[in-house]
């Protein structure tokens, strides 16, 4: 039973006594809250006035300031429950003292004192709520459970009602004060039971702070204000908010006004509220159960965040058109149920969006500034529209809050999505750019910084820096370069030297010339080659010294000097020089051979470079195979052995020279090899071969399109595929095809996922398995058509929402999923969203959509069918296991 | 090739491995071999040097930090599943634990030197190992919080 009803409210069963103590939690406040509303109105109206309501208004918003200031101070840096401590039992001991106050009449002032403290005791609750949820449940949680969980405070509130209007006349409207107190007691139980079994909210993270604490309380609020400037959604919602507090406070006094002229007794009055209190909670708790959190998921958080302001331009409407019973109690019904059920839970999702440490500041300075000024402001239209005895005046105004309300709402939307990505990038320490874009865009201070990298004293460092010196800034890379060469350790001079020879500045050439002297023989080698690849006329006579050296490296630039100098005389030296370096049994002779055979291919030593690519050495290996890529176009078949043996190479730079040469082969080896290896461990083989395969199909674009739509490998070898595919920068449509289609692969792999987790335990080892296989494949299917979508749509946002999905962090996966809904593709958004939003409360998709396999079996003879190698293996495995 | 099947659910669900894609744990799963003790068997000693690391295929093996290896009082009980012994496969000191099996066996053991090579050629390997050992850290951190 238990099971069901969670299934029917999208609860997950580990959720259930988390559910369960919010519900009875909520419902405790609600209630207390329901007695506390209905008395202080009725006293208030009837013994106090309620012409004295705008005046309560202007004190109240002062109040609210001061203490909000105080709640800020401590919001971010305790967990909720604890302050929340602090609040019932100084709640208690007050409404104690009002209750003696007014019990045996002791000063008039304890009607307006207790109307104060319900409406500071209610804001204070309902903001300090918020924070409670939200350190309790992250997005797609809070989606999924919040309308249930405030449905608590709803049922709770109907009770509250329900009983003052029943016991209201009977027990006296004063003494309702000892029931609420008993209430809060009860909370505090319940509060305190529950956390000393499941410990401090989870998501809870204290702020880092060390001033003092009035500074605290200021410094949260100016915070707050500081962020609002940078953050667009804490800035409109701020707005939206000030609107919404001038608007709900005229309502507020207009409402009351009608219904305090048409009950004429403090008992008829309470009534009518605990009535009316009931009836718009019952109503609020039936939409946020059967209707919020449907809406939610089929409309979204932007969509249902306009629902409310629009309800409130109704509302003012019809007071304005009518100003009797029956328009204040449609008003009422707007702002106790509807906003209730939409306003509340879309804000709270909102916040969702913020970072952590900002959420409570965003909040304070809500409840802080915002809403007192906003209090204040209502209570002076409301003071000087009293002047005039008909109501027009504040109504037009409360239209116009609302309208602008509604205005600053849509703003809100727009910058809803922005404001998550933000959060994710911030959580997961992404750039705010891509770093090619910051490298091209730092100027000077980028190039202050490599300099002053390349100048320090450690040798790896310097020639790390000095990569990205001459690859961002090649014409300042010899004047920075130079110098430091001449300090630099052997290696690192050679490296120095190299990295500069393809740019050739101005000084290069002498510097280099001047160098040959003193140069170790490595060195020297690179020089000359350089030089002799320039065919400079002053390196001619070195052609026949480096020929004769004993150093390897120096001898096989020779024979490449001989050649590329064409001197005739010199050339059968060279060749035996070059058959001795390939014939050597010393690896340094050998790879001085293989590389001047890179740059210079010679196919009469092919026999020579075949037997080098079984060296016991991987480097001469890899040596021998980069060669080989140099290699004319000619089919080798005696290399299929070889190159199927080096295929299984521990080293993934061997696979991918691997792959290179697979161009020599016959055919059917060709396609056999490099079929293996786009399903390679490594990603650059996998990348490699993508890349080969789709060269040696005519229009790489069109195949590796084809390749991928029709699923012709794993989810790996296709992103190895996108991304070559991505690097012919295909039109927007291909992409776009592929995104959709790989979504809808995505919403395949989830439907048998669920059918899967669907069947009853214990399970065959076998399904279990394919359970983790599924899985895998959901994720990387989803993430290939984000990859697919990202260079179409702002990569700046797709970008942070791979990497939340990917991040293993519940709350940055369910922010991302829910960003993924607002992607500006509306059909992949649906597809994606809806697809992400399922995969959350286990086997949503399965009950929904079960008819796409008939069973099991049709499900793993589908996988089996597919040209992913290991999805095929596990389902081929599960369906022998069924036998 | 069913026992593979097997052998790669099993490292899948040990905390160890669990974030290594199934496609990876293949090669994990080649690499290992079973070993079988009975109960009173001591897997290794304290202090002394190890390279082959632990999988729980079957049985129950009892952990003891005191320094005398024969002293029987166990900090935590490892069962099917559940890995031991790698600690001194990433840090190559000393194993800090004695292991006795208190029911028998059947273990599976994986070798350092095949550990460390396939980390070198699985790039995806290592990441998913790191993950797991850091979410073993955390779990370790939130349980001494805890206490």
């Amino acid at each position: 039973m238990l099971k069901r009803l969670g299934a029917f409210f999208l609860i997950k069963e580990d959720e259930l006594p988390q559910v369960g103590y919010f519900l009875l939690f909520f419902f405790l406040i609600g209630a207390g809250l329901a007695l506390g509303r209905g008395t202080t109105d009725a006293l208030f109206f009837k013994r106090y006035g309620i012409q004295y309501l705008p005046v309560m208004y202007l004190i109240l918003a002062g109040l609210l300031m001061t203490v909000t200031m105080v709640y800020a101070a401590f919001a971010d840096r305790l967990p909720a429950e604890r302050l929340f401590k602090v609040f019932f039992v100084s709640i208690f001991f007050l409404l104690i003292g009002n209750w003696v106050l007014i019990a045996f009449a002791v000063t008039e002032a304890a009607f307006p004192a207790y109307f104060l403290l319900y409406e500071l005791t209610s804001d204070l609750l309902i903001l300090h709520f918020s924070l409670y949820v939200n350190q309790n449940f992250e997005t797609l949680q809070a989606k999924r459970l919040l309308p249930l969980v405030f449905g608590g405070a709803q049922l709770g509130t109907i009770a509250g009602g329900v009983f003052l209007a029943l016991t209201a006349p009977l027990v006296g409207v004063p003494n309702i004060l000892l029931i609420w107190s008993g209430l809060i007691v009860a909370a505090l139980a319940a509060m305190l039971v529950h956390h000393r079994r499941h410990g401090v909210s989870p998501y809870f993270r204290p702020g880092r702070k060390s001033a003092g604490e009035f500074r605290q309380c200021i410094g949260q609020i100016t915070h707050g204000l500081k962020f609002a400037k940078t953050s667009e959604l804490v800035r409109y919602s701020s707005l939206a908010l000030f609107f919404t507090a001038i608007m709900f406070y005229i309502l507020s006094y207009s409402v009351n006004r009608v219904y305090a002229e048409t009950f004429t007794t403090e008992e008829s009055l309470t009534a009518f509220f605990g009535m009316l209190s009931a009836v718009t909670s019952a109503l609020a708790l039936l939409i946020q159960i059967f209707l919020t959190n449907k809406l939610l998921h089929r409309f979204g958080v932007r969509t249902v965040n306009l629902i409310f302001p629009i309800t409130s331009v109704v509302s003012y409407g019809l007071l304005i058109l009518s100003f009797s019973l029956p328009a204040a109690i449609f008003a009422s019904i707007n702002k106790d149920a509807l906003m209730k059920a939409f306003r509340n839970p879309v804000r709270n999702l909102l916040f969702n969006a913020l970072p952590n440490y900002m959420q409570g500041r965003a909040r304070a300075m809500a409840a802080g500034l915002v809403l007192p000024v906003a209090l204040a402001l209502a209570g002076g239209i409301l003071v000087l529209a009293q002047i005039y005895k008909v109501p027009i005046y504040f109504l037009i105004a409360g239209l116009g809050a609302s309208l602008l309300y509604l205005y600053f709402n849509t703003k809100t939307n727009r910058a809803y999505v922005s404001g998550m990505i933000s959060v994710l990038r911030e959580r997961l320490f992404l750039p705010d750019q891509p770093l090619d874009v910051v490298y091209t865009s730092a100027g000077d201070e980028l190039l202050k910084e490599l300099r002053r990298g390349v100048q320090q004293p450690d040798d790896e460092m310097s020639v790390a820096y000095a990569k990205k010196l001459v690859a961002l800034f090649f014409h300042h890379s010899a004047e920075i370069i130079l110098p430091r060469h001449a300090t630099a350790g052997h290696a690192a001079r050679d490296q120095l030297i190299r990295l500069l020879m393809p740019f050739n500045p101005p000084p290069l050439a002498d510097y280099l010339w001047k160098q040959l002297d003193q140069a170790d023989d490595h060195l020297k080698a690179t020089i000359l080659e350089w030089f002799f690849e320039r065919r400079d006329e002053r390196a001619v006579n070195l052609v026949e010294t480096a020929l004769a050296s004993s150093n390897p490296r120096l001898a096989s630039v020779g024979v490449y000097g001989a050649h590329r100098f064409s001197l005739r005389r010199l050339y059968a030296e060279a060749d035996r020089r070059l058959l001795e370096l390939l014939t050597s049994g010393e690896m340094s002779d050998n790879a001085a051979g293989l590389e001047l055979l890179a740059r210079q291919p010679e196919t009469h030593y092919q026999p020579q470079l075949l037997a080098l690519l079984q060296h016991a050495n991987t480097r001469v290996r890899y040596m021998a195979l980069d060669a080989l890529t140099h290699w004319p176009e000619t089919v080798i078949p005696e290399l299929a052995v070889v190159l199927d043996n080096l295929s299984h190479d521990p080293d993934a730079k061997v696979r991918c020279c691997c792959v290179a040469c697979y161009r020599l082969l016959p055919d059917a080896e060709r396609a056999r090899l490099l079929q293996a290896a786009v399903e390679d461990t490594h990603a650059s083989v996998r990348q490699a071969a993508a890349g080969q395969i789709s060269h040696e199909n005519g229009r790489a674009d069109a195949y590796l399109r084809d390749w991928i739509l029709l699923n012709s490998g794993s989810a790996r070898a296709q992103e190895a595929a996108l991304r070559v595919l991505l690097k012919h920068r295909p039109p927007r449509e291909v992409l776009e095809r592929i995104a959709l289609r790989k979504a809808e692969d995505a919403r395949v792999l989830a439907l048998a996922l669920g059918l899967l987790k669907d069947t009853a335990m214990p399970r065959e080892s076998a399904l279990e398995l394919m359970e983790y296989v599924l899985e895998e494949r959901l994720r990387q299917t989803i993430d290939l058509s984000l990859l697919a979508i990202e260079h179409v749509e702002n990569p700046a946002t797709i970008g942070p929402i791979r990497a939340g999905l990917q991040s293993g962090d519940r709350r940055c996966m369910a922010n991302a999923a829910e960003a993924v809904r607002h992607i500006d593709n509306k059909k992949l958004a649906a597809v994606l969203g809806g697809l992400l939003d399922s995969v959350g409360p286990a086997g949503r998709i399965a009950a929904d959509q079960t008819h796409r396999f008939r069973d099991i079996k049709d499900m793993l003879s589908w996988c089996r069918a597919g040209k992913d190698p290991w999805l095929r293996s596990c389902a081929e495995h599960a369906l022998s296991a069924a036998r | 090739m069913a026992d593979l099947f097997d052998r790669i659910l099993m490292l899948r669900k040990s905390a160890l491995f669990a974030h290594v894609s199934t496609e990876d744990l293949r090669v994990v799963a080649q690499e290992l071999t079973e070993e079988m003790y009975f109960a009173g068997d001591r897997v290794f000693d304290i202090d002394e040097q190890g390279d082959h690391m632990y999988i729980v295929e079957s049985g129950r093996v009892g952990v003891s930090l005191d320094p005398d290896p024969t002293a029987r009082t166990f900090v935590a009980e490892i069962g099917p599943g559940e890995c031991f012994g790698e600690m001194n496969i990433f840090d190559e000191l000393p194993r800090s634990a004695t292991v006795h099996v208190l029911a028998d066996a059947k273990l599976l053991s994986l070798e350092k030197s095949k550990l460390r090579g396939l980390i070198l050629r699985y790039p995806e390997l290592s990441l998913g190992l790191l993950r797991g050992l850091s979410m073993r850290l955390r779990a370790t951190n939130i349980a001494v919080n805890r206490k």
